[in-house]
């Protein structure tokens, strides 16, 4: 299980975002909370692992950035330590397509944001009789 | 497909106008969605919601404001592979419409190109509704 490719693909998230100079930005009108880069690269592709979470693959199989749909009218109300955070807050606050600020609660946001996002994923594999070696194989292609 | 000077507006299989996609908004997404873009992405659109595989229906709160709006998602799926033992990924379109009162028309609010995804992610049961099945 530690060697699962999935496990570090999400492990590896909040390292990737500090690379790639990932930024939050919600779109109110669809609801959708993007963590990414302003523009995706042309050879990306979104490939979604479960009801709300997708997420940008590279040709090389690294991530370039997440998708998470129905934001605040089901993600967070799933995942209430998160909604706790004030993210709603921000969120409402927020311009379309300029990053959102969470000030000193960035880390903590971030660290909350990739274990829910994990939950997310597997609660919704497992459901659906998806093995942890299933999603390995999704997302390797 | 037809295009006025502000909006590109698209034939859907179960409305009687045409859906639109104001130009300001298809703008803001390309770069976040960059398959959208030219005329290969507004014929993908329109393909999605003229012969789409599945229609679903939901609806989405301001939660600042309590106000809600009708929405509906036209998913269209362009290719199926087998995982084995019932299990398939599969590549589509998704296309979220939400309905502006005040113009009496559908907008689309977002266009999505999922690729290699278990089929078991494309709708979400937890607050869509499917309206059609066309599959």
């Amino acid at each position: 299980m530690e060697n699962s490719i999935f496990l570090k693909l999400i492990k590896n998230l909040s390292n990737d975002a500090k690379k790639g100079h990932w930024k939050f930005f919600y779109d109110k009108s669809s609801d959708c909370l993007y963590w990414s880069k302003s523009a995706i690269s042309k050879n990306v592709n979104l490939k979604k692992l479960s009801r709300e979470v997708s997420i940008y693959m590279k040709p090389n199989g690294s991530p370039e950035g997440l998708l998470v749909q129905f934001f605040q009218n089901n993600f967070l109300t799933q995942n209430e330590t998160l909604a706790d955070t004030g993210m709603k807050k921000a969120l409402n606050k927020s311009q379309e397509d300029k990053p959102i600020s969470f000030g000193i609660k960035t880390k903590e946001l971030e660290a909350l944001f990739v274990e829910s996002i994990k939950n997310d994923i597997l609660t919704d594999a497992f459901r659906a009789n998806y093995s942890l070696k299933d999603l390995e194989k999704i997302v390797k292609v | 497909m037809k295009e006025t000077k502000e909006d590109y507006l698209f034939n859907a299989i179960d409305q009687s106008r045409m859906i639109v996609f104001r130009k300001g908004n298809y703008i803001r997404h390309i770069p976040k969605h960059p398959y959208i873009e030219g005329t290969e992405g507004l014929s993908s659109i329109e393909e999605a919601v003229l012969n789409p595989s599945i229609i679903t229906a939901y609806t989405r709160v301001d939660t600042r404001t309590g106000a809600q709006s009708k929405c509906q998602g036209y998913y269209k799926i362009t290719k199926k592979k087998s995982l084995g033992k019932d299990k398939y990924m599969i590549d589509y379109w998704q296309v979220c419409v939400i309905y502006n009162v005040r113009f009496r028309r559908w907008e689309i609010a977002t266009v999505l190109l999922e690729m290699d995804s278990p089929e078991y992610v494309m709708i979400n049961t937890r607050i869509e509704k499917i309206l059609y099945d066309y599959r």
